[in-house]
């Protein structure tokens, strides 16, 4: 058994092999426990073996001489071996169905006046796809790529029409937080005040506005490049909220005229800001104390108000930004004094 | 000197060697993890003062109205579009010329520069094979570029060999540059006989198209280019009809630079021609804006903005390219060879055909990457739809031919340097180089994700498997997506031709060094160089087909729309086909010629020589 061994291993071919098999497995085992897709770790198996290939390839007696009929056929396998080799690649790797994108080159131009709300949007949908948004930001659960802001996170939809449009028709005037390198900052096509009707436009931004949440503060940043930052923990959205709760931003929405300016109540039955210890009186929410709330009991107890209290429902009034933003610096009073 | 002998010893010790390039793995991952580290770090604070406060306040002024139209909990208005009526003011660059004889619309200042019933001319499919109108556009623009490449890039090797030759007195160069010359000679003739079948399938298929932007590229259209042209026919025949009276005359100077004239006159010619090819995938703009185009003025349509990008790129492209296909000769007639003295002589320009091809390979990549860059400048959406859309599996078989042609081109190092006498030694080191070789070229195709488009499209995910696990299945988790990115891409490029560098470095050392008998090489070689110039081909033929795929359902990107049925992006399968079959044309055509200028001679005379004897 032993001589049969050696007699083997005096084949080249049958160390590489041997390395071949272990060099496999440890890149296996290695490219496994980083979290590569499977398909990804059959692929680089496909090089290895390659590889393998090649290192016997190399070390092979030399070819024989060929003249005549015998090297002609020879060269015709030649193109024929790798005609069959590429073509085969091409046709290996995934494909799309051409019908989709004849489908959307084919599509009629929205005609706006004849839609009414929710269908406005359905076709503000069908823009962002056929503009193909979904490139660049994430929104409604599709999309990969961090290019643009995460549409969803950032809550796209607090922002009024007319800075939305500016936006899209006019991205490089002013970049996002965290978007103001200059490779960010030039992604975004210049074009689309062009390319999208009027009609179009209309239908994207009812789309776009419905990109709002009750339940999570908004944040603002890139998420490649550092912990996005949420308003609550933003100096300059601190700043605005600020602005917001003393009513000098949103005409009529004033929170100090009740909480005070420090948070302090300076009106019977409001509530203390700086006491982390307050007791909620929303329905359902009996006894939650503050310092427990979470972002959507926060914008909650703004937009909807507080039955039988002077706390009204803000947001029949203001924008859901509005909510938020004065909930930003609400906040800040028990901040320091919470869990 | 001193670098030579320094890096043999380095060679020659392969612990050494090995502990080189263990420290360059190394050395490769930290950087690569710098680099993605460079993007995780923390931002630094802003200042509590901004201007978004001011912005906040101006946005907001409007009071009631602007409420008016804001989402509210439950209902969702319809937002007005009166104020979007007003369109933007384009001015047009200074020195700009209006076509005095067109009238301008108003509606549509880019299409009125021909007349309506021009415009109107309806779509016909003209049907031959079975193929549709742009298939058969494609083919025969492919094959005209594959013959225009030829006799740009081939006469450049020509007249290096040529002068080599006359400085160095070694006949072995006038020789190479005198038959090569022939093929020349015969493709130049295909190259024209292509183009006008090029053009005349253009103007039948896209007739409102074709007036179009032959009217804004009037005088280069109708002066410029074909002048050009026939300026370069007269320096080709000059050169190669004048080459034995001006031998004789001892006049090989006027002869040389007729050589460098013809040279001269194509690359202008090819630099022209590439206004066209640019300008359809990145028109010029104003302030991002292309409306009124067609008053810009002929210089702006041909000074755009990837105009010299591509020109690098098919300059240098074509160089690599000329080299392979010198090669590819070479290996032919190696093949067909009946006698060690032909061997000899074609086993030597194999050699040089390699040497000068892989020379211009080596910044290939950087132009390549100079040209996407722009491209992004341009608009960043054309980079996306290449490297993340429906092109992206494109770009996956690039990689492949990528790993291909390098692998190859070592590989044919390898088989050079082992019939070296005395080289042995420098065969040890170059076989550690192979593996990270492979390593490199995996990473190099390495995806984002293994679906043809940016997002999935129906009918992608299997009908027995969740689309969340699909996703898991085929696409990188985020920790990882920084492999598929070019930081990762550009190191592995960077590795790759570090390696062949060395390898050719040791190689050339071998060959001054050691002993080498051409003719005695391994007849495997031969077919490594004919892989390499159909490796090459192929890839030029696909990067093509990406470069126009990438005007999406334009002509004319954003400016000139493709009505026809044939707007969309063909798949990758398909696309594979045409490439591979315009490819195998190509060089039957070829073969054909060097049989006829080259082969069919040879044998006639050494018929009539043994006849004679006979």
């Amino acid at each position: 058994m032993k001589l049969q061994w050696d007699s083997l291993l005096k084949h080249g071919w049958v160390k590489k092999f041997i390395v071949y098999i272990i060099g496999a497995m440890v890149m296996t085992a290695l490219t496994n426990k980083a979290g590569f897709p499977r398909l990804f770790i059959v692929i680089f198996n496909v090089y290895a073996f390659a590889c393998f290939l090649f290192y016997v390839i190399i070390d092979l007696p030399a070819m024989r001489k060929l003249t005549g009929l015998r090297a002609f056929v020879y060269l015709i396998a030649t193109f024929a071996l790798f005609s069959g080799l590429y073509s085969g690649v091409a046709a290996f790797l995934p494909q799309f169905n051409p019908e989709f994108e004849l489908e959307e080159i084919r599509k009629p131009p929205v005609n706006l006046s004849a839609l009414s709300g929710p269908e406005a949007i359905k076709a503000g949908e069908a823009v962002y796809n056929k503009n193909k948004c979904a490139n660049c930001h994430k929104f409604k659960g599709t999309g990969t790529s961090m290019r643009g802001p995460h549409f969803d996170l950032v809550q796209i939809g607090l922002n009024d029409e007319k800075w939305l449009k500016e936006g899209i028709v006019n991205p490089r005037k002013d970049a996002a937080k965290g978007f103001e390198d200059q490779k960010s900052k030039t992604a975004m096509p210049t074009y689309f005040g062009e390319d999208i009707s009027e009609d179009e436009m209309g239908a994207l931004l009812a789309f776009l506005k419905t990109g709002w949440s009750k339940e999570n503060m908004p944040v603002r940043g890139k998420e490649d490049v550092g912990p996005m930052v949420r308003w609550d923990e933003d100096t300059e959205m601190i700043a605005m909220g600020k602005e917001t709760y003393e009513g000098n931003l949103y005409p009529g929405l004033n929170c100090s005229v009740c909480h005070g300016k420090d948070g302090i109540s300076i009106m019977q039955g409001a509530r203390d800001l700086r006491d982390p210890n307050s007791i909620s009186k929303r329905p359902g929410k009996d006894g939650k104390k503050l310092k427990d709330w979470t972002d959507a009991d926060w914008f909650d107890s703004v937009a909807n108000g507080i039955p039988k209290t002077p706390m009204m429902p803000w947001l029949e009034q203001y924008p859901p930004r509005a909510i938020w933003l004065a909930v930003v610096y609400a906040k800040q009073f028990s901040k320091s004094k919470g869990k | 000197m001193r670098t030579k002998e320094t890096l043999q010893k380095i060679y020659e010790g392969h612990r050494t060697l090995t502990a080189v390039l263990s420290l360059f793995i190394a050395l490769s991952v930290v950087g690569i993890k710098a680099l993605h580290a460079e993007d995780m770090s923390p931002e630094s604070p802003e200042p509590v003062e901004s201007k978004y406060l001011d912005e906040e306040k101006e946005r907001w002024k409007g009071g009631p109205a602007f409420f008016e139209s804001v989402e509210g909990v439950e209902r969702i208005p319809v937002p007005s579009v009166a104020d979007w009526k007003e369109k933007k003011v384009v001015s047009l660059p200074q020195g700009a010329v209006e076509f005095p004889e067109l009238s301008s619309d108003p509606k549509n200042p880019n299409v009125d520069m021909i007349s309506k019933e021009a415009w109107n001319i309806p779509y016909a499919r003209f049907s031959y094979f079975g193929l549709s109108n742009r298939d058969i556009a494609w083919i025969m623009g492919q094959l005209h570029i594959l013959f225009a490449s030829f006799i740009l890039g081939v006469p450049f090797f020509i007249i290096i060999a040529e002068i080599l030759g006359w400085r160095s007195g070694d006949k072995k160069y006038e020789r190479l540059a005198k038959e090569t010359t022939k093929i020349v000679v015969v493709c130049y003739s295909l190259t024209a006989l292509t183009g006008g079948f090029f053009l005349l399938v253009l103007i039948t298929f896209y007739p409102s198209f074709m007036t179009w932007l032959f009217r804004g590229f009037k005088n280069l259209v109708s002066f410029w280019y074909p002048v050009l042209f026939i300026i370069e026919t007269v320096f080709m025949y000059c050169y190669y009809y004048m080459w034995e009276p001006l031998d004789k005359m001892n006049k090989k100077w006027v002869h040389i630079i007729l050589g460098i004239l013809l040279n001269l006159s194509g690359i202008a010619l090819l630099i022209l021609i590439n206004a066209p090819a640019s300008f359809m995938l990145t028109p010029p703009t104003v302030e991002g804006s292309v409306l009124g185009i067609a008053g810009f003025g002929e210089w702006a349509w041909i000074n755009n903005f990837s105009w010299w990008p591509l020109n690098l790129h098919r300059l240098l492209g074509n160089f690599t390219y000329g080299g392979f296909i010198v090669a590819f000769i070479g290996a032919y007639m190696y093949l067909m060879s009946k006698n060690d003295e032909e061997r000899a002589y074609y086993d030597w320009q194999g050699y040089l055909g390699n040497t000068i091809g892989l020379g211009f390979i080596f910044p290939l990549p950087a132009v390549g990457y100079i040209y996407a860059h722009e491209l992004y400048q341009y608009d960043a959406s054309i980079g996306m739809y290449i490297m993340s859309d429906r092109l992206s599996m494109f770009m996956l078989v690039q990689a492949v031919l990528i790993g291909f042609l390098f692998i190859g081109s070592n590989y044919y190092i390898w088989v050079s340097t082992k019939r070296i006498e005395g080289a042995q030694k420098y065969l040890l080191g170059m076989k550690y180089t192979y593996i990270l070789m492979f390593v490199c070229a995996a990473i190099w195709f390495v995806p984002r994700h293994f679906f043809a488009t940016m997002l999935l499209e129906p009918g992608m995910v299997p009908a027995a498997m969740a689309k969340d696990a699909y996703l898991a299945a085929t696409e990188l988790p985020g920790e990882l997506a920084f492999m598929a990115l070019m930081k990762a891409k550009n190191t592995a490029a960077t590795v790759l031709i570090f390696l062949t560098l060395l390898n050719f470095i040791f190689y050339r050392i071998a060959v001054k060094k050691g002993t080498i008998e051409y003719g005695k090489i391994n007849p495997v070689s031969q077919f490594t160089l004919i892989f390499l110039a159909f490796s090459s081909t192929w890839l030029m033929g696909l990067m093509g087909a990406i470069r126009e795929l990438a005007r999406k359902n334009y002509h004319v990107y954003r400016v000139f729309k493709d009505m026809t049925p044939d707007a969309y992006t063909p798949t990758l399968q398909h696309t594979g086909m045409v490439v591979t079959s315009v490819t195998l044309i190509f060089f039957a055509i070829l073969c054909f010629i060097i049989w006829m200028q080259l082969k069919l001679p040879k044998s006639a005379s050494a018929e009539t020589k043994n006849s004679g004897e006979g």
